[in-house]
């Protein structure tokens, strides 16, 4: 009877489209239990790496997050965190609703830090911030995506991105990896070290072979932040096609979307303006559907990967972006090299401006 | 297209070969033979296309079946490599493409055609029908499968209406459980083949120049799209490409669109996508010698904007979907047909088709 059920279950799993597994891989990621605590990140904007008794370590996917733990007993607690902002600060409430004191200590790099605390027995919430929270000015952040084969020389665009005046973090939208193996993917967090900004992203094609592994090491492939009143979704379209569980998710970030500043990025494109290429969704039809959605949910700005060149267009009204100049094997004779864009956008002032930087 | 396999069959013919040219009903394989005969389209079938005939003993059609792959793969390569080497360039992809996909249909056609020659018998094969009817109504269902979408089930009809070579046809799918609907209508020209009202083509084989425009409304989610097009396709009888290869048919055909998006707010045609249209199918006649029942044929669309869309999940969203439709006439007047088709979404359904023989 036992080996009938592991049968099906091995059936059922291989016969679940790899879009719909995803998504609900997407249900569990930051949320764990082990060693008498439970954490929880809200909205799942943290992978949760490592958790015992002692401490836990998270790989951030946003720049400010709502830590929920649960302790079955005070203990000290060691709260590492990758991937988080260089300004990002750190609130603890206890169980009792007492700011906890802690001790703060940077990793010797500027997007890990770590933070000692004692937890009381119940429930305590850790706030992770920004220095300029709620600050409705411009700001800048940079978009790279599809480096794969072109991780050896990653770093130019590193230092490139590093130079550069007021960058907040990089967003991402997918294929950091050419065949999405764990030691590719713990390559690019390794190179990501010598980034100055946290790298927030989504996954591509090449990124989603292994199921779960993304899941386990980056976080969500589906998720929405909001930072300085303006919100960033990020949605999974490494299948050419989003989940019906993630329309289900996008129908609620975009209600919560209209009366922002709202940007949005996958990796690949609902439509190609190469339309007789057609590398973007698979169903045309569903590439309108999702367009109306974003029309109607008064999405600002669209940002593409996948497709290893530059192209600025829009769809549906809404200007967009296709950035695929990570390094990856690019789109010859079509005039552009490796490049990461630079906008500036604010709470009130909408999108400012949209550089394009290009790396020799 | 039909000319395309007329020319590598380097025995290119306006009529059909004479009966029987090639076909030897007395020699036909022993089940054994037959068997291995079979297997051996299989592997090393797979790759080498008219093994099974070569293992029959039929080794014209074995060379011709071997010769139409070369050249389908030679087409691969020669639309493949720049695609490849350019990174998919935007200003050669469209060229590459229709190159490279209709290579990709002959040798879709030659291994099927080796296996289906491998396993039936020539005396039990089927015949085209040799002319049309002026006048075919369709009524049926259609069910789609596709969870990004409240559909599921729609209620098919079409009209054929044929005089001579020109045809037209409206045709509509209605979603009995959403707001969405899909009118089409086809404007076609036939060149030579059966044609309705006419005498009786030698076979089969034809080549068609259409046109259409195709509005669809997807309601629930507030868009529509509006698709001109234009299409050139064809079939040959594979019979004329070698005598053993009777009873079965190749199909190639390409064109481009142009779909355009209202979102009921930024004005038709904000997005104007072009569209590559292919398809490439292989079939087989039903019915027996002077008594053509129908035919069955299994098909790769290279479309994107109908129900079913382009293969998803493992592709990158390049690949269009697979199908499989037959059609069979039960007396004069009377049929039915069938289809299934798999891209993102899955699509199976029939209809029941009525036609006017009347002269």
């Amino acid at each position: 009877m036992r080996s009938c059920v592991f049968i099906l279950i091995a059936v059922t799993a291989a016969c679940t489209p790899p879009s719909e597994q995803r998504a609900e891989l997407d249900r569990q990621v930051g949320m764990r239990a082990g060693g008498g605590v439970e954490i929880a990140v809200d909205d799942g904007l943290a992978a949760v790496t490592h958790l015992d008794e002692a401490g836990a370590r998270l790989w951030c996917s946003a720049p400010e997050l709502v830590i929920r733990l649960r302790s079955d007993a005070s203990r000290p607690f060691e709260l590492e965190l990758f991937n988080t902002m260089r300004d990002a600060r750190i609130v603890a409430i206890g169980a009792a609703g007492e700011a906890m004191p802690l001790e703060e200590e940077d990793l010797g790099t500027a997007t890990r830090k770590r933070a000692m605390l004692d937890l009381s027995a119940g429930d305590n919430v850790i706030h992770v911030t920004t220095s300029d929270h709620g600050d409705r000015a411009p700001w800048r952040f940079a978009l790279m995506s599809d480096v794969q084969s072109g991780i050896g020389e990653v770093q130019d665009l590193f230092r490139a991105m590093n130079a550069e005046e007021g960058l907040r973090f990089l967003l991402g939208a997918g294929d950091l990896s050419s065949d999405g193996t764990r030691e590719e993917l713990e390559r690019f967090q390794d190179e990501l070290l010598g980034l100055r900004v946290p790298y927030y992203t989504t996954l591509g094609n090449h990124d989603s072979p292994q199921a779960g592994l993304w899941q386990e090491m980056f976080g969500r492939g589906n998720f929405r932040f909001v930072f300085r009143g303006v919100q960033f979704t990020m949605l999974d379209s490494a299948s050419a096609t989003v989940d019906p569980l993630a329309y289900a998710w996008l129908d609620g970030w975009l209600d919560e979307g209209l009366s922002r500043v709202h940007l949005f990025a996958m990796h690949i494109p609902a439509l190609d303006p190469v339309g007789v290429r057609n590398a973007a969704f698979g169903s045309r039809n569903e590439a309108g559907k999702l367009l109306s959605s974003l029309y109607r949910g008064n999405v600002a700005m669209t940002l593409y990967g996948h497709i290893h060149s530059f192209y600025q267009y829009d769809n549906a009204g809404i200007q967009a972006f296709i950035s695929g100049g990570g390094g990856a094997y690019e789109e010859r004779l079509d005039g552009y090299t490796r490049h990461y864009l630079v906008i500036e956008v604010g709470a009130d002032a909408g999108i400012v401006n949209t550089d394009r930087v290009a790396i020799e | 297209m039909a000319a395309a396999l007329l020319l590598v069959s380097g025995t290119a013919q306006a009529s059909p070969p004479e009966q029987d040219e090639g076909v030897d009903p007395d020699g036909e394989p022993s089940a054994g033979l037959r068997t291995l005969s079979v297997l051996t389209s299989l592997v090393p079938g797979a790759l080498l296309h008219g093994a099974g005939h070569f293992t029959m003993g039929r080794r014209d059609a074995a060379y011709r079946l071997f010769a139409v792959q070369g050249i389908g793969f030679g087409m691969l390569v020669l639309g493949g490599l720049p695609i490849v080497l350019t990174g998919a360039n935007r200003y050669v992809t469209r060229e590459a493409a229709v190159i490279g996909a209709l290579g990709v249909g002959l040798w879709a056609i030659t291994w099927q055609s080796d296996v289906y020659g491998a396993l039936v018998p020539l005396a039990a094969r089927g015949e085209p029908e040799p002319t049309l009817s002026h006048l075919e109504v369709e009524v049926g269902y259609r069910y789609v499968h596709d969870p990004r979408f409240r559909y599921a089930s729609f209620a098919h009809s079409a009209l054929e209406l044929r005089s001579g070579g020109l045809r037209l046809r409206p045709e509509t799918m209605v979603a009995l459980d959403d707001a969405n609907r899909r009118t089409r209508v086809l404007a076609a020209y036939r060149f030579f083949g059966p044609r309705a009202q006419e005498r009786e083509a030698p076979d089969g084989t034809y080549l068609e120049l259409s046109s259409a425009v195709t509005h669809h409304a997807y309601r629930t989610e507030r868009f529509a799209t509006l698709t001109p097009e234009v299409f050139v396709s064809g079939r040959l009888d594979l019979a004329r490409l070698h005598g053993d290869l009777t009873g079965m048919f190749g199909e190639l055909g390409f064109g481009f669109g142009l779909q355009l998006f209202d979102y009921e707010g930024p004005p038709l045609g904000q997005d104007a996508e072009a569209l590559l249209l292919a398809r490439m199918g292989w079939g087989f006649y039903l019915g027996g010698p002077d008594t053509p029942v129908g035919e069955v044929v299994s098909y790769y669309d290279h479309r994107h904007d109908d129900y079913v869309g382009g293969f998803t999940e493992l592709s990158i969203g390049v690949p269009g979907h697979i199908g499989f439709a037959g059609r069979g006439w039960l007396n004069d007047n009377f049929g039915f047909n069938a289809i299934f088709e798999a891209g993102a979404a899955i699509m199976a359904g029939g209809s029941l088709m009525f036609r006017d023989t009347r002269p």
